[in-house]
């Protein structure tokens, strides 16, 4: 097997802050290969962003990053800032979640397009990138005001892939849209990563969107990853009690287990500054005993691929 | 709803229209509603954005006039004068979409759950009924609660706090807008569990306005799906969720994730546009029937394109006669 795409070992992040040091991702290791999708799920303060904006070194100064994030071959902590920007557009590629907030409301589309094309010196063009993402060549001209939501979610990912990346990281593209217009898109990504072979990273707190665009899962939880593995299996049969309250979370509709039953974890997200000790899950587990409060616990193997971090598994 | 029982809500014919902006044709938000509510039910209004589905609860409320139509609650019309709405109020409250949006950052729980007594003047035991409110809400104990403030909160703390606020005049009608769509996924069943309670525990009744379909699958007795200003299905959560009969509602259900037995209907086109309301069925130019050509080997052509098709039997819709 060829070497992975993205590879991130033990990487740690750690904000400054008022109250002191916040760890906000405290040793997760992960890889993605070509072509591949990697859904990473978790709550907010989980650290998912957090790990996303260290590994295009986004993460604001100040904050202290070590581990080994190699991509593409190529050890990112140690690039050079020229080297890093052409990286950050032509190997790898952010859309953002909240695309009403990140285009310019007082320039066309086209121009901001263009913008990234220009700045990267690609030879794509504004009107081939709007094609692929479904905008019709007459809208190219359009303000972000004049788009509903799901097309300027759609610009996004035309800015995003300007540069042929290889890797897209979505976080949270789908958020604030409708169900519908939901569904378009990311069929659209699904599309896009065939039709180019793209490697993805898709971000969200919602299990059930990961099943149809994610090949393998990673569940983040109070800055370490709780559980790794294949989707479709994984959303099947979680092993891990936060995967499970995750995937219960949001209902399969026809299962009348959760016909006027929802499921939710009681208690709330840890403080990434008071991260409780053993398993830090274990104020919040339905199963957790004396042991999880003060057993630290580690990712185990429990089949191919397969890795979750509970002492009860 | 068993036959019978007085509804609490009833909406009757009901319009809103807003003038077009810049001189173009005036916005038919909601356009022709017909719906009842019984005591003590979870009804779940569901559609896009721009359906209506907000300008329908707030014209509820009374915040927003009819144009057309009537709203009865309890039997009675809705109030027009400022006294007689304020008196309403009390018994239809609201919960806002987002918590963090919609309280006061410097007021304090207290006094956050007890606006409302105050601006009705029910000065009568403040503090009894806002730790009342507070602990049927599940802040408790009270007292740890009534001094914070809304950043020592987490999100799910604020939004119980929300609905407190709410409860603590015990209104007959909640109608809450998205109550879950900004909060993380683990706290989202905590507060569904809670409006659920309310409804069984204390005969609440709740009209939940959503996009999401999981959440009536969850809480909801039943189930109205809105298209450009219309109803254009009601029914049972069961019959509506597990056998859709309007095209529309079964393409909405294909694009939810991880359900099975409907093959994924993406919908094109535009979301619609209420201020050009399609001739014939509004939902003609996108629906799946009328496409593929089965509206052609139905016989329904015409009608699909030249009338405006009445709920019927819960359904409006050509093809499901």
């Amino acid at each position: 097997m060829s070497d992975p795409l993205l590879d991130v070992r033990d990487l740690h992040v750690t904000y400054r802050s008022s109250r002191g040091p916040v760890p906000a991702v405290r040793g997760v290791s992960l890889h993605v290969d070509r072509g591949e999708t990697l859904g990473l799920a978790g709550e907010s303060g989980s650290g998912k962003s957090s790990l996303i904006l260290a590994l295009l070194r986004l993460a604001p100064p100040g904050t202290k990053v070590t581990g080994s994030i190699v991509l593409a071959g190529e050890d990112v902590m140690t690039m050079r800032p020229g080297r890093l920007r052409a990286v950050r557009w032509g190997e790898a590629a952010v859309v953002f979640q909240g695309a009403q907030h990140v285009l310019n409301p007082v320039q066309r589309i086209s121009r901001q397009i263009q913008e990234a094309i220009d700045t990267h010196r690609s030879s794509n063009k504004v009107v081939d990138l709007l094609a692929q993402v479904g905008i019709p060549r007459w809208r190219a001209h359009a303000y972000p005001h004049e788009l509903s939501g799901g097309q300027k979610q759609r610009v996004m990912i035309a800015m995003a892939l300007a540069c042929d990346p290889e890797l897209l990281i979505a976080d949270e593209p789908t958020t604030a849209l409708d169900v519908m217009v939901q569904a378009q898109v990311l069929q659209l990504l699904a599309d896009l990563q065939r039709d180019r072979g793209l490697a993805m990273i898709f971000i969200t707190h919602d299990l059930s969107v990961l099943s149809t665009v994610a090949d393998r899962l990673a569940v983040m939880y109070a800055g370490r990853l709780v559980e790794t593995g294949p989707a479709r299996e994984m959303l099947r049969g979680a092993k891990h009690p936060y995967t499970k309250a995750l995937a219960a979370a949001f209902p399969t509709i026809g299962d009348h287990a959760s016909r006027l039953a929802p499921s939710g974890l009681s208690g709330d997200p840890p403080d990434p500054i008071a991260v409780p000790s053993g398993c830090p899950f274990h104020p919040r587990c339905p199963i957790a005993t004396d042991e999880c409060a003060v057993t630290p616990v580690e990712l185990a193997s429990v089949a191919s691929g397969w890795e979750v971090a509970c002492l009860k598994v | 709803m068993s036959e019978g029982v007085t509804p609490l809500l009833e909406v009757d014919g009901a319009g809103v229209t807003y003038h077009g902006r810049h001189g173009g044709p005036p916005v038919r938000a909601v356009d022709g509603v017909d719906l009842t509510v019984a005591p003590g039910e979870v009804l779940a209004l569901v559609g896009e954005s721009g359906c209506g589905k907000t300008t329908l609860a707030r014209a509820v409320l009374g915040l927003q006039p009819l144009s057309d139509g009537s709203i009865r609650f309890d039997g009675l019309p809705l109030p027009r004068s400022k006294a007689g709405l304020r008196s309403y109020r009390r018994k239809a409250q609201l919960v806002f979409q987002d918590p963090t949006g919609s309280i006061n950052p410097r007021q304090s729980i207290y006094e956050i759950v007890a606006e409302g007594l105050r601006i009705h003047r029910e000065r009568a035991d403040e503090g009894g009924r806002v730790a009342a409110a507070l602990t049927q809400c599940g802040l408790r104990p009270p007292e740890q609660f009534v001094h914070r403030f809304p950043h020592e909160l987490s999100g799910g703390q604020r939004q119980r706090v929300v609905i407190a606020g709410a409860m603590v005049l015990q209104p007959r009608l909640l109608v809450a807008d998205e109550p879950v769509s900004s909060l993380d996924a683990s706290v989202r069943g905590e507060i569904l569990q809670l409006l659920l309670g309310l409804s069984r525990d204390n005969g609440m009744t709740v009209l939940v306005v959503t996009h999401d379909l999981g959440l009536a699958w969850n809480i909801a007795d039943r189930v109205a799906v809105m298209y450009l200003g219309r109803i254009v299905e009601v029914g049972t959560t069961e019959q509506i969720l597990s056998m859709p009969r309007h095209p529309y509602t079964r393409a909405l259900l294909s694009v939810v994730p991880e359900q099975q037995h409907l093959k994924q209907q993406i919908l094109t086109g535009e979301a619609p546009d209420p201020a050009h309301i399609p001739v014939g069925c509004r939902f003609h130019p996108r629906c799946p029937v009328y496409q593929s050509g089965d509206a052609e080997r139905l016989g329904i052509l015409e009608a699909c394109t030249g009338t405006d098709p009445v709920l019927l039997s819960g359904v409006a819709c050509h093809a499901a006669r």
